[in-house]
């Protein structure tokens, strides 16, 4: 597939409007109406829906995701959990010459909602150049919001701890998928691609945060597991499993 | 820690007053707009409940330092405390 071709881009843009359209339900597609229109307003160049959404794979914890290049919409009071990302065009391309996995994510899996050929020619570099988002920079984000995870399950707040310890198994999960050479998806096929690379633990931890409500003895688990992998070559950590959860199941 | 703490502020205050939460960060920003409009927050906190929240996701998530534009961090201090007093006013 040429993605440079104007014709072969043109049907990518329709088939993600069909997509968008069948993945959100009105309330939500009403939002996405919003955020495109003052998108527009402010001039921005392309909006990508993005995350869970594109995925057809939303969960109760799942926000509203879009990229927006060369805008900043103001979108007042959504009644919705969004993520706006906002990138002018040559912050874009920066981040994804510099190996960012979430604009690698939005150029390939999200919908594209309207572009004047910036996320073209992002996909045509990656195309071009063999790209792939750079997992080193994952581990070093799991890396650091541990402390701060530590912390929140420390202080007994069960839910906002739930929040952060979703969040560092999530990155885990995404700098070891793309430490093998696997494109993580949306968060809840994570743990099965996890699952597939061997990583039992990892697998069920993450399921069980997002489907699930463990309580905080669950999630300080969860956060040695994280501290455990972190601290090794994602080779060893495909496999490794943590020291007191394999003395247990013994 | 301001952030969550500003959560569990809102989410007591609100559940003295009825207002559902359901763990949704907008809902909570919502409800900070509400409790002041009726009087029982002296000062509208959704502004500063929606910055500290996309301050966390970029912490979180891009690594960048926390960026609260023109507000001091004694300033949100303040307001945090200021709204778990309140919070620990509703429950007794």
């Amino acid at each position: 597939m040429d993605v440079a071709d104007a014709g072969v881009w043109a049907e990518r843009l329709r088939f993600d409007r069909a997509r968008a359209a069948r993945n959100q339900p009105p309330e939500l597609a009403a939002i996405t109406a919003t955020v495109e229109a003052r998108s527009r307003d402010v001039g921005a160049r392309a909006l990508i829906l993005s995350g869970s959404t594109a995925r057809a794979r939303r969960t109760r914890v799942s926000d509203l995701d879009y990229h927006v290049i060369g805008g900043r919409p103001e979108i007042g009071h959504p009644t919705e959990d969004i993520d706006l990302y906002c990138d002018d065009a040559e912050t874009f391309m920066a981040k994804l010459r510099s190996g960012d996995d979430l604009v690698h994510w939005s150029v390939w899996y999200g919908c594209l909602l309207f572009d004047d050929g910036v996320v073209q020619s992002a996909a045509t570099y990656v195309a071009g150049h063999d790209g792939w988002p750079d997992a080193s920079r994952k581990l070093r984000q799991a890396q650091s919001a541990l402390s701060f995870t530590e912390q929140i399950v420390d202080s007994g707040d069960r839910g906002a701890a739930l929040e952060q310890v979703r969040g560092i198994l999530s990155l885990t999960a995404r700098w070891l998928l793309l430490a093998h050479n696997v494109f993580p998806l949306s968060r809840d096929e994570l743990s099965d691609q996890v699952l597939d690379l061997g990583c039992f633990d990892l697998a069920a931890a993450l399921h069980r945060s997002i489907h699930s409500e463990p309580e905080l003895d669950e999630l300080a688990t969860g956060v040695r597991l994280v501290k455990h992998l972190t601290s090794l070559s994602a080779a060893r950590a495909r496999r490794a499993r943590l020291p007191s959860l394999t003395s247990t199941a013994d | 820690m301001g952030f969550a703490s500003l959560e569990a502020a809102i989410d007591a205050i609100a559940a003295t007053q009825g207002i559902a939460i359901h763990e949704k960060h907008w809902k909570r920003t919502e409800a900070a707009r509400s409790l002041h409009a009726t009087g029982v927050l002296p000062k509208d906190l959704s502004n500063l409940h929606r910055s500290l929240n996309e301050a966390r996701k970029a912490v979180f998530y891009d690594g960048e330092d926390p960026d609260l534009g023109a507000v001091s961090i004694e300033d949100v201090l303040s307001d945090v405390e200021d709204a778990v007093a309140a919070a620990e006013a509703e429950a007794t």
